[in-house]
């Protein structure tokens, strides 16, 4: 039984839709959910079957429902085992939110989360490079072949699903939510920085190292190159909110 | 981030003014804590002042002559806790926290049946100061006997009028409070470390409260008067040390 069938509202986010528009039916019923938070923020949705079984629509119309809550931003879809589609409502913050959220923050509580974070990462990544195969590796090899463009919100993107599909590599269930929950907390205001191209190739060239390490099955490579990463962007930031300031 | 023109050598005049502002950082630390040390120091006289010198105290006595005191040293909003914890060999084996807290000043409950905080014999802010004597300065590190917080602790030992010592009197500051306080007086990049080499403070720059740094990495450093804590600074590195 899925724990989010408990509540009534939940239930009721789930029934039997009517016939007409049904793959726009469906995703506006989540889309809805999504962003009155009757599905929280990192939340795994039922797979597009189990999902066509519960609204009465084919498999095919579910799949479209979740391309466009995808396309919209409030879903993000991880591949693998331990993966699928995950709530990332209700709206993303944007820079400007970002920018405020951080002069708010003093740097302790900064220095507080970013580490956190690293722990956390850090592990994701150690697990890993022990358990990927060849298929997970060329899954993070194409996620790295798209933070290649030099356009800072596609960067972003693809990172946070890099860091999304580490989480998944680990087999946890637990540590993967707990990893979305950071990446919209955490991740995203040590992503920033991103908006300054020399940021950008530094996080690129870390961020080879780390697929490599992965690749090379090697535990301690990935875990110092995800540590280093995170540190380096952690002070990017702290240098970002001095000039914010 | 605010650009730093590193000082050329010879000029004297941008070193004469990188120390000055190194003694201006020094200056705001001492007159922060070594006025909380003085309110401390006083918290521990006032309170041996009120203990009955003809028998030995229990601990209702201790809270009921420590509470006055205290309730002035956390007049200050800067202080996130004060009061006084007795060393348990001069009360038969028994702890006792007498130590108030946090914006209502509520009195920290006993440390009870969590094996990690019954006993803060073996803690630093404790142990220290009851072997050395005078003034400790601990942290800034992660207390969990009184607020699982991340916090600087000042403490000092308290004797009663016969030269007998019950326990140390002492306050805590909140890292972040820390940071309030001093950042703004602490040059881009410089530094206040503990003599752990660990950051206490960061004024900008790329150091974190906690980080452990290389003094090597300074090329100008003040320690603060009796304090053992060091304001470094950096005119080449420009906080990247």
């Amino acid at each position: 039984m899925h724990r989010w069938l408990g509540s009534r509202a939940r239930s009721a986010v789930f029934a039997p839709i009517g016939d007409i528009g049904r793959a726009a039916g469906v995703e506006r019923r989540l889309d809805e959910a999504i962003r009155s938070g009757v599905l929280a923020d990192g939340e795994r949705l039922p797979s597009e079957s189990e999902l066509a079984s519960m609204f009465g629509v084919a498999v095919v119309t579910a799949r479209e429902a979740l391309v466009g809550l995808r396309s919209h931003g409030l879903i993000t879809t991880v591949r693998g085992r331990g993966g699928g589609s995950f709530v990332l409502g209700p709206v993303p913050p944007g820079e400007a939110e970002l920018r405020s959220r951080l002069t708010t923050m003093s740097r302790v509580d900064l220095a507080d989360r970013g580490v956190h974070y690293s722990v956390v990462m850090t592990g994701c990544a150690e697990l890993a490079a022990e358990r990927a195969t060849s298929d997970d590796v060329a899954d993070l090899r194409g996620l790295l072949g798209s933070m290649a463009g030099d356009d800072a919100a596609s960067m972003q993107q693809a990172d946070t699903e890099l860091h999304l599909a580490l989480a998944a590599l680990t087999r946890s269930a637990r540590l993967s939510r707990e990893v979305i929950r950071l990446e919209s907390e955490v991740g995203a205001l040590l992503r920033l920085p991103l908006f300054e191209a020399h940021h950008r190739s530094s996080l690129l060239r870390e961020t080879t190292t780390l697929v490599e390490a992965v690749e090379q099955r090697d535990p301690d490579a990935a875990r110092d190159a995800m540590r280093l990463r995170v540190r380096r962007a952690l002070e990017d930031l702290a240098e970002l909110r001095t000039g914010v300031r | 981030m605010p650009s730093v023109t590193p000082a050329a050598p010879g000029d004297d005049r941008s070193d004469d003014s990188a120390d000055e502002r190194l003694a201006r950082s020094a200056a705001a630390v001492e007159d922060f804590l070594l006025g909380l040390r003085d309110a401390i120091a006083r918290m521990a006289g006032d309170t041996a002042a009120r203990l009955d010198p003809t028998r030995d105290p229990v601990p209702a006595d201790l809270v009921a002559a420590v509470q006055p005191s205290a309730a002035d040293v956390l007049g200050d909003d800067r202080v996130l806790g004060a009061g006084f914890v007795a060393d348990p060999d001069a009360f038969s084996g028994t702890s006792l926290l007498a130590w108030w807290q946090g914006e209502r000043r509520a009195r920290v409950a006993q440390p009870v049946s969590l094996g990690r905080d019954a006993d803060y014999r073996s803690k630093e802010w404790f142990r220290t100061p009851l072997r050395a004597g005078g003034l400790h300065v601990t942290g800034p590190y992660l207390d969990y006997v009184c607020s699982d917080e991340f916090v600087l602790t000042l403490t000092l030992p308290l004797e009663d009028r016969r030269g007998v010592v019950l326990g140390l009197a002492g306050a805590d500051v909140l890292a972040e409070t820390l940071e309030q306080v001093l950042g703004p007086a602490l040059a881009p990049g410089a530094v206040l470390v503990n003599r752990h080499d660990q950051v206490v403070v960061a004024g900008g720059g790329r150091r974190f409260a906690g980080d452990r740094v290389d003094r090597r990495a300074y090329d100008r450093s003040r320690a603060c008067r009796d304090l053992p804590l060091t304001v470094l600074s950096s005119s080449r590195t420009a906080g990247r040390a």
